[in-house]
């Protein structure tokens, strides 16, 4: 059967994605040949693949999807893919300074970007951004402007400033504008002193004042140097935002009964339970600021950290960040998601960016200390959760929370307990109906039990 | 209210936008140049002294 493009590869002209037998491969048209061998030719390719900051690729012989093509190559398999919006602020940031710096790159060798959207750009196993998009270099002309100069504002700097000047959250407003937030939006939004601020006054505010129209009738000649001091502003301005604030759950451990020897009991138990289990993989459902994680990367998984809060994400994600500039690497891929709320499939179609659910498949899921909150605090049942996990992962490990303990307390203090159904027996039948039970084991100190159940 | 220029290519209009900001940096730059001068000209004869 003929391989047909990726449902969000419709775009270039240059190429297209299509999947053959579950393998990622990119048409080259004949259109690109020339742009494609000067990236080759020129050393950009081996200079920017060598510093892990362009997905590397081979030569596939494999037929293209029409007569455009040219030539196919495979690039190096990336899963899962995340998307900017399930990104941290640091992430996000990570990916705009990798972007400025492959055009600096670029330039050198007389190639520019013609795409700076944060969709060509993923985080890899290790949480380390990595430009995908293997077509996006042209010839670059030094009289003409940088032609992806707005598409990186309204992609990239538009969600980091209302990231840093307003909420961590609003970096999920990419979901509802792929194609970046418009630049009259986003200035709305911000506050009024980022008028006087350069960074967010010259390259939002100043623009989404100015009508687009005919543009100036007269040619006005541009030039390297001037491209350069837009570069070097953009990255220097956006490499030291920050996007500071407390979390939710940042002082979980410390401020709580949860501290000191319930932590290391935890670890231990958690540990022990998954010794000898052919588990490579894990979902982190709720992973906080990612002490479990780190914990079981530092075993050799594979670990994805997922949770509601941005901050959390974003502290798990600054520290995997440093530790690799120190040589230390984690195969840590932090994401802020809301379980109860898991990006959907978006644009064209439904079908150019599939659901949260359909793109994490994983060995096994971790629900650390989450059962109270999906359960008292949101109200689903655990027939739901059971229903979702096993979606995921063959294995659970899943900490049961029982209603006297001060943080299920905590969670019914301003509500009516009406979860009669809430116990353990009542816990162990819902999620017998996809699993069964491997292993218990209670956590010392406190009354709460961990579960590992594996897939029917 | 929102003005939304469908028709319009967004890129176009960053063209201009793009000139005014390399300008405003360049004499920024130059501004900064020529306070960094005359500082350190000051500084120079101060050693002097």
């Amino acid at each position: 059967m003929p391989s047909t493009p990726h449902p969000a590869s419709y775009r270039d002209p240059a190429g297209h994605v299509f999947l053959q037998d579950g393998v990622v491969y990119r048409q080259v048209n004949r259109s690109y040949q020339e742009d494609f061998g000067k990236l080759m030719d020129s050393g950009l390719y081996a200079t920017l693949s060598g510093k892990g900051w362009l997905i590397e690729h081979e030569d596939a012989s494999i037929p293209g999807t029409d007569d455009r093509a040219w030539k196919i190559i495979r690039p190096r398999r990336i899963d899962p893919i995340t998307y900017p919006y399930e990104w941290s602020f640091s992430q996000l940031q990570e990916a705009a300074c990798l972007t400025l710096d492959i055009q600096k790159e670029a330039m050198k060798v007389g190639l520019s970007l013609k795409d700076a959207t944060p969709f060509n750009v993923i985080f890899d196993k290790q949480g380390a951004a990595i430009f995908i998009d293997t077509l996006s270099f042209e010839t670059y002309h030094p009289e003409d402007p940088w032609v992806a100069y707005h598409q990186f504002c309204t992609g990239f700097l538009a969600p980091l400033l209302l990231a840093a000047k307003r909420d961590p959250d609003l970096i999920r407003f990419l979901a509802l504008h792929p194609e970046g937030i418009p630049l009259e939006r986003c200035a709305s939004l911000l506050p009024r002193s980022t008028r006087f601020q350069t960074l967010s006054a010259l390259h939002i505010h100043l623009p989404s004042k100015m009508k687009p129209g005919k543009g100036p009738t007269k040619k006005i000649v541009f030039s390297k140097d001037k491209l350069h001091r837009i570069i070097d502003h953009l990255r220097s301005g956006i490499a030291t935002l920050k996007c500071e604030g407390p979390s939710t759950w940042s002082d979980y451990y410390e401020e709580t009964i949860l501290g000191g020897g319930y932590l290391e009991a935890k670890k231990k138990a958690v540990t022990e339970l998954l010794a000898g289990k052919s588990i490579d993989t894990i979902f982190d459902a709720g992973s906080n600021t990612g002490e479990f994680s780190m914990l079981l990367a530092a075993e050799g998984k594979r670990v994805i950290a997922a949770d509601v809060d941005a901050r959390s994400v974003d502290q798990l994600a600054r520290k995997i960040s440093l530790e690799r500039s120190q040589g230390t690497v984690r195969s840590i891929l932090p994401i802020v998601v809301d379980l109860m709320n898991p990006p959907p499939a978006i644009g064209w179609g439904n079908s150019e960016r599939p659901a949260f659910l359909d793109r994490i498949r994983t060995d096994l899921t971790l629900a650390l200390a989450l059962v109270h909150h999906l359960a008292l605090g949101r109200n689903l049942p655990f027939s739901k959760m059971s229903e979702t996990f096993a979606r995921i992962s063959p294995w659970l490990l899943i900490e049961f929370v029982p209603k006297h303990d001060p943080k299920a307390q905590e969670l019914l203090k301003h509500r009516k307990d009406g979860f009669t159904e809430y116990n353990e027996t009542n816990f162990l039948a819902a999620f017998s109906e996809h699993y069964e039970l491997a292993e218990r084991r209670g956590i010392q100190g406190l009354d709460r039990t961990l579960f590992l159940f594996r897939r029917k | 209210m929102h003005r939304i220029y469908l028709y319009v290519d967004p890129g176009s209009g960053s063209y201009l936008v793009q000139v005014i900001v390399a300008a405003t940096l360049g004499a920024a730059f130059y501004f900064k140049v020529g306070v960094n001068w005359v500082k350190s000209f000051f500084q120079r004869k101060k050693k002097e002294d």
